[in-house]
């Protein structure tokens, strides 16, 4: 049974996927979850359907276009207490051949999975807004991030950028008891999942669930291991990147 | 962008010199024979260029280029 001591937890790209998944799983736990993204109408839906809403806020942000979000975050600890966690699950697809790719489809992954998401971990870890007896972060990375595939040049070297983040981010935040992580999944059967496969035929899709030994992923099989990475029962797991990918990476 | 333009530019990213002419008649499954990527490449660019969402299921529905291009809408080529 996973434990959370009086967590409370920031969760991006909230609003389906793997994101929700995690904050249903959290909230079903007890943990207070705050749900943040860009579509306050989805956020407040999806908000509405978990276990214990009560115990539940949402922060409507857009990480391609806001700065910074401290202002929001000052607002929900007055209200329900300091952060003891983060998940950066909020993502986007990218599937281009490199005769296509412009350095702005490289910068706004690198945007999205990189540099806006540092600003709020930053904004995050002010003393007034995370709680000091420490807490984890997890970033969403890909298997992508260790293997190539053709057309997906920037989603790869921008998820292997996760990867390389959470190890230097780790060793700095280990002082403070915050551990930081991240997952690599691979295909997981998502809203983002059929916006790429609706750019493939069914004979590709079949042939890439057929690299995965276990089958496609569900988002409840990553959020169980983003809810272990942020319990009580992974204090001694940090700087790590941890496949969940129905065995595709092993090949 | 004129459509001879558009063929052209297909002719470019495809590689397609000297092993297939691209023109009204040209046929979808050639196109698409020629490279792995070439769904990918021809939905990406006709969403960057034209700002068009085509969908790998539509290719079924094409014989000729000419039938991407009417199912695009001539109206975007100048």
């Amino acid at each position: 049974m996973l434990t959370f001591k009086n967590q409370k937890v920031l969760i991006s790209g909230a609003s389906s996927g793997i994101g929700y998944s995690v904050v249903y799983l959290l909230n079903s736990l007890g943990v207070y979850t705050v749900l943040l993204g860009r579509d306050k109408a989805k956020l407040e839906k999806s908000m509405s359907k978990l276990k214990f809403p009560e115990n539940a806020s949402i922060i409507v942000f857009d990480f391609l276009n806001a700065v910074s979000i401290k202002e929001e975050l000052l607002k929900s600890v007055a209200d329900s207490g300091a952060f003891s966690g983060f998940v950066h699950s909020a993502g986007v697809d990218s599937t281009k051949p490199y005769k296509l790719l412009k350095s702005n489809d490289f910068e706004t992954l690198n945007k999205l999975n990189i540099t806006a998401p540092f600003q709020v971990v930053k904004d995050l870890l002010h003393k007034s807004i995370f709680s000091q007896e420490g807490g984890s972060i997890v970033w969403l990375g890909s298997v992508m991030g260790s293997l190539g595939q053709k057309g997906k040049i920037a989603y790869t070297s921008s998820k292997a950028a996760v990867d390389g983040l959470v190890k230097s981010l780790a060793l700095e935040l280990a002082g403070k008891k915050i551990r930081v992580n991240s997952v690599a999944p691979g295909i997981v059967e998502t809203p983002l999942t059929d916006d790429l496969f609706s750019k493939t035929t069914e004979e590709k899709i079949k042939t890439i669930e057929a690299m995965h030994p276990l089958g496609f992923g569900k988002p409840e099989d990553v959020a169980n291991l983003i809810g272990f990475l942020l319990s009580d029962q992974s204090r001694w797991i940090t700087g790590t990147t941890h496949f969940i990918d129905g065995g595709y990476h092993i090949q | 962008m004129n459509k001879e333009e558009f063929y052209s530019q297909i002719s470019d990213l495809l590689e397609l010199e000297g092993e297939l002419e691209t023109n009204d008649e040209t046929l979808i499954e050639d196109v698409l024979e020629i490279d792995s990527l070439a769904h990918i490449t021809l939905i990406s660019f006709v969403k960057d260029e034209l700002g068009f969402d085509l969908k790998a299921e539509d290719f079924s529905k094409f014989n000729t280029l000419l039938d991407m291009v009417s199912a695009i809408g001539e109206s975007k080529f100048g």
